[in-house]
């Protein structure tokens, strides 16, 4: 007798996205705290939390729409 | 420079004569590399439909490119983050040089910064090296200073820039010093 097993792919891709949203939110707060607290210049502290957010917020939304529509 | 004075505290008319920090080759090259290493799969998928060497692997992502997007997606948002953490250590580490003394902050990563203090009227001695083709064009190198105080305060920056021009401000510096509090500047008879 045979047996097969499945892997439900669509509910592992989303507890991935759900468990990288969380490592992505830990990291910004860690970020954002050591240039709110050591940076000595307002102009480069904005440059980077622009470019990181420029960078990553459309990969997250580029995840997002595949974890949630495309399986 | 407003918020330098905000977040290091000076002593009162305490002047700030320089702030270096290190060369931007090694920014560069460090960033080139993080890059390199995050765009490498994406180059993969993009040749594999091209050189098509495995048939099966090719069907096998053609039936699967949902799930090879997103995993390329979570790989690009690692290489992000890897990017912004090499550039904090960067920028946050910091010389300061005043008429005082000299203020080094090393931020080695997360949760993890040095920093110290050296006062110039203790300095004893400052050597600069200059090792390698690139850092001898682009003029960056290393500058050791020794202090009068125990051997764990002597310190080492590597790859900062003009490090022949921060040695002549540094002596002049503690010169400057010297002369003030009425000491004698190191090899003045």
């Amino acid at each position: 007798m045979e047996s097969t097993f499945t892997l439900p792919i669509a509910p592992l891709v989303q507890l991935s996205f759900y468990l990288l949203i969380l490592i992505f939110s830990i990291f910004t707060a860690v970020l954002y705290y050591h240039w709110q607290n050591y940076s000595t210049d307002g102009r480069v502290t904005l440059i980077t939390y622009a470019a990181f957010g420029f960078v990553s917020i459309p990969l997250i939304i580029i995840m997002a729409y595949i974890a949630f529509t495309l399986f | 420079m407003a918020t330098l004075f905000e977040k290091i505290e000076l002593e009162a008319d305490e002047v700030v004569i320089k702030t270096v920090r290190k060369h931007w080759f090694v920014i560069t090259v460090e960033i080139l590399c993080v890059v390199a290493v995050g765009l490498l799969p994406v180059i993969f998928v993009m040749l594999l439909p091209v050189f098509n060497p495995i048939p099966l692997l090719n069907d096998w992502f053609v039936n699967n490119l949902p799930l090879i997007l997103f995993g390329l997606a979570a790989w690009l948002l690692g290489t992000t983050m890897a990017v912004a953490i090499t550039w904090t250590n960067y920028f946050l580490d910091l010389w300061i040089i005043t008429d005082r003394r000299i203020i080094v902050i090393e931020q080695v990563t997360f949760f993890n910064r040095k920093v110290s203090n050296f006062r110039l009227e203790r300095m004893q001695d400052i050597k600069v090296t200059v090792s390698g083709i690139i850092p001898t064009l682009l003029n960056f190198g290393t500058i050791r200073a020794q202090t009068a105080s125990a051997a764990e305060s002597n310190f080492t920056s590597p790859a900062l820039p003009d490090p022949r021009g921060l040695q002549a401000i540094i002596q002049n510096a503690m010169d400057a010093r010297l002369t003030s509090i009425g000491g004698l500047a190191p090899g003045a008879e």
